[in-house]
């Protein structure tokens, strides 16, 4: 279960610590792409978008660095040796509260879309719970199990949804916005970046799946994750491509989720079911509850870090109260205008502020207690 | 795994299969009101209108087939419930008191508008419509002259159900003379796009069915015109959705026939004045020319001869959208594409869009002569 626990042996493949921190950053922003960069960039919302990619790029990197300075070990473990112990605990604190909302946000929004269109007479709660209680399931059983669910049912959903959103270049209408606009303002295109960057901000995940690669899947592991991103990047510049040159930009900024409204006017004819892109759209609560099990997975594994014991029961525990707290949380913001503009105004500063702070910090503790990061080093190569 | 655990896990796993299964909005088909079509026309109150809810009969239901058969032999098809109100909220609770089951507007297909339905109502209309979840914009509007209930209590040989015909003749672009067709969400497009108006295909009822062959422009919801079918075949060219639009030319006593081909809009800003461009090039077919052997210059005279009708005819129909202040070719749309700068000093385009000069360079070639040397 933890980490730190006795006899533990990191089994992660490279693949599917790639799925899982794709699954983690994807889903999140995927309801209402590209309709905040649209809207405050216009026809510059690529540059947004691309802007976007290379931070996310960026950041990776250096929290690849990071968790190359041990490891073997968790932030939450690391942090105490470099900055002592209230400092760390504020750090993992951080940590908790961040994959907490994340899950919050997605949960709401996902439920949001299905009660908005599928399920008209379900209660939010009832959708809430139980995309919560399968993400909890997933999580329970520990790390690989994780993983190769999410390997399983991610990539063919993650493909299939690629495919047909592919599908969907038979609606395009004005082949001119497949062009960004030539007068690119940097201000708008930076607002743009920051307010579509829901998309990406999941990947701090990261941070704690890292000691759970096995050790000769790391490089591998890495390169995969940053070919997720490129894919992941590409995706995103195509829907918007389809997106705008369908709907025009105006109308794009109008709608509530632009991605399920364009799946929604897709139609195969001949084919039996008749609203393919519908079923895709259902199919989503795979992506969904992937990402909801990665967050209370590494929920659990920076809480049980901090307790004593490190015992499985104290990590379920952690999942069970994470998973109450995720839906209680969900049924408590009354509708989507809300989660939108809680994430505008907050999640997206406290994301960006923690994906940027933490590793700088981290990194500029080890340059300057190198003696200490060398002895973790040689504790862990000597460590069985 | 000890017999208990794994029990432990059946029951979960069959909890959590049952919980994302959605039972909770299951609803047998039986107590449902499939509305297949809806009605707009204006009411007599001000600021009021009546919505037409149509739906298929139970037994036409059980029996129901998009493709064929015919109405008026075994009873009633479909029928209508009606409510009036100031808001569709208020005419949908109308309606559903008139029946005993539950009004369902996810399967709609067909929104018929009345032309004399004022701006503001059209508008909210529109909004209500978008904010029902399971209604996903895809379905065909159209406007009509008459009342927009007659239209939809109209039937037709060719099809069971009046929205069916809609649905089979606007699902094929190239049965029509110019494919008219336009989806909800094509229609906000439009509305919601600065620089362009939209337009409506005009359906009236004719003794075997309807007639499709004009359309409605609007602005900004208010409906302006209608334009007449020689202009709805030159505005389809102009639109680049032209499949079988014919021209007779007595000179030759030639006709041709399937006129279609891309049509290409740019716009330039030239010593301040908006300039647009309008490039058609065309293929058409020879339908009949008075020599039973066509020579090569009688072609291309007859070619000559249509480009400049069509360039003509394309002229005369700008023109008309400009006195009318009405641009559903989307100039100003093009001018804020391309030259967004510019575009933002001409606001209100509405105002600019009368001075535009626009010029139409039109290119037909005949390229099917049938099997007559």
């Amino acid at each position: 279960m933890s980490t730190t626990m006795k006899n533990h042996v990191p089994r992660l493949t490279g693949l599917q610590f790639a799925t899982m921190i794709t699954s983690g950053y994807v889903a999140l922003g995927l309801f209402y792409f590209p309709r905040e960069a649209i809207t405050a960039a216009h026809r510059s919302a690529p540059w947004s978008i691309l802007l976007d990619g290379l931070v996310t790029f960026a950041l990776m990197h250096l929290l690849f660095r990071m968790n190359r300075l041990a490891p073997h070990l968790p932030l939450s473990s690391l942090s105490p040796l470099l900055f002592g112990r209230p400092i760390a605990f504020v750090l993992s604190l951080y940590a908790m509260v961040y994959h907490l909302l994340l899950a919050i946000a997605v949960v709401v929004l996902f439920s949001f879309v299905l009660g908005n269109i599928f399920l008209p007479d379900t209660p939010i709660w009832a959708i809430d719970a139980a995309m919560v209680a399968t993400a909890l399931y997933m999580a329970w059983h520990g790390t690989v199990g994780l993983g190769r669910t999410i390997q399983a049912v991610y990539i063919p959903v993650a493909l299939l949804s690629m495919l047909t959103f592919l599908a969907t270049v038979s609606l395009i209408r004005y082949p001119i916005l497949l062009l960004p606009s030539s007068h690119v303002a940097v201000w708008p295109v930076l607002i743009g970046a920051e307010r579509q960057y829901a998309t990406f901000l999941g990947f701090e995940l990261m941070v704690t799946l890292y000691p759970e690669i096995a050790p000769d899947q790391r490089p591998r592991a890495e390169h995969y994750t940053y070919l997720g991103l490129a894919l992941v990047l590409t995706m995103f510049l195509i829907m918007y491509e389809i997106i705008i040159s369908s709907f025009g930009p105006a109308l794009t900024a109008q709608l509530r989720w632009p991605i399920v409204s364009m799946m929604r006017i897709l139609s195969v004819s001949g084919f039996f079911i008749d609203k393919f892109g519908l079923l895709v759209v259902v199919l989503w609560t795979i992506l969904i509850t992937s990402f909801l099990s990665v967050r209370l997975w590494c929920l659990g594994q920076d809480a049980t870090a901090l307790l004593p014991g490190k015992h499985p029961t104290s990590f379920r525990l952690v999942l069970l109260v994470g998973a109450f707290i995720v839906v209680v949380s969900g049924i408590a913001l009354p509708n989507a205008k809300i989660v939108d503009l809680l994430m505008e105004r907050y999640l997206i500063p406290f994301g960006l502020a923690y994906l940027i702070t933490v590793p700088s910090l981290v990194l500029l503790a080890a340059t300057l207690r190198r003696s200490t990061v060398k002895r973790i080093q040689t504790e862990s190569s000597s460590s069985p | 795994m000890t017999t208990s655990n794994l029990l432990i896990r059946i029951t979960l796993m069959m909890g959590l299969t049952l919980s994302l299964s959605a039972c909770w909005d299951n609803r047998p088909i039986n107590d449902r009101m499939l509305v297949l079509s809806m009605g707009f026309d204006p009411a007599h109150k001000a600021h009021q209108y009546q919505v037409t809810f149509q739906a298929p009969t139970p037994s036409a239901t059980a029996s129901s087939d998009a493709g064929g058969g015919s109405s008026g032999s075994s009873g009633m098809e479909v029928f209508d419930v009606k409510g009036t109100g100031p808001d569709l909220a208020a005419t949908f609770s109308q309606a559903q008191a008139q029946v005993s089951k539950d009004l369902f507007l996810g399967q709609l297909i067909l929104l018929a508008i009345s032309t004399k339905l004022p701006p503001g109502e059209l508008a909210s209309i529109m909004n209500s419509l978008t904010r029902i979840g399971t209604l996903d914009k895809t379905p065909f509007v159209i406007a009509t002259n008459q009342s927009a209930t007659q239209v939809l209590e109209h039937t037709s040989p060719q099809a069971r159900f009046p929205c069916f015909y809609f649905l089979t003749l606007f699902s094929c672009p190239t049965c029509q003379t110019d494919s008219l067709g336009v989806r909800l969400w094509q229609f906000l497009s439009r509305e919601a796009t600065p620089g362009v108006d939209a337009f409506l295909p005009v359906v009236s009822t004719a003794p075997q069915g309807f007639t499709t062959d004009t359309v409605a422009l609007y602005r900004k919801y208010r409906y302006v015109t209608t334009l007449s079918p020689k202009e709805t075949q030159i505005f389809g060219i102009l639109e680049g959705i032209s499949h079988k639009a014919n021209f007779y030319f007595p000179r030759w006593q030639a006709d041709i026939r399937a006129v279609s081909g891309g049509s290409h809009l740019s716009t330039a800003v030239i010593h301040g004045k908006v300039h647009a461009t309008i490039n058609l090039r065309l293929t058409a077919t020879l339908a009949s020319i008075g020599s039973v052997t066509e020579d090569a210059q009688e072609l291309s005279m007859v070619a000559q001869a249509a480009s400049k009708r069509i360039t003509d005819d394309a002229r005369r129909l700008i023109k008309k959208t400009q006195a009318l202040d009405v641009d559903p070719l989307g100039i100003g749309r093009m001018l804020s594409w391309q030259h967004p700068r510019s575009y933002a000093q001409y606001l209100p385009w509405h105002q600019e869009y009368p001075k535009v000069d626009v010029t139409v360079h039109c290119t037909v070639t005949i390229n099917k002569m049938g099997d007559i040397k």
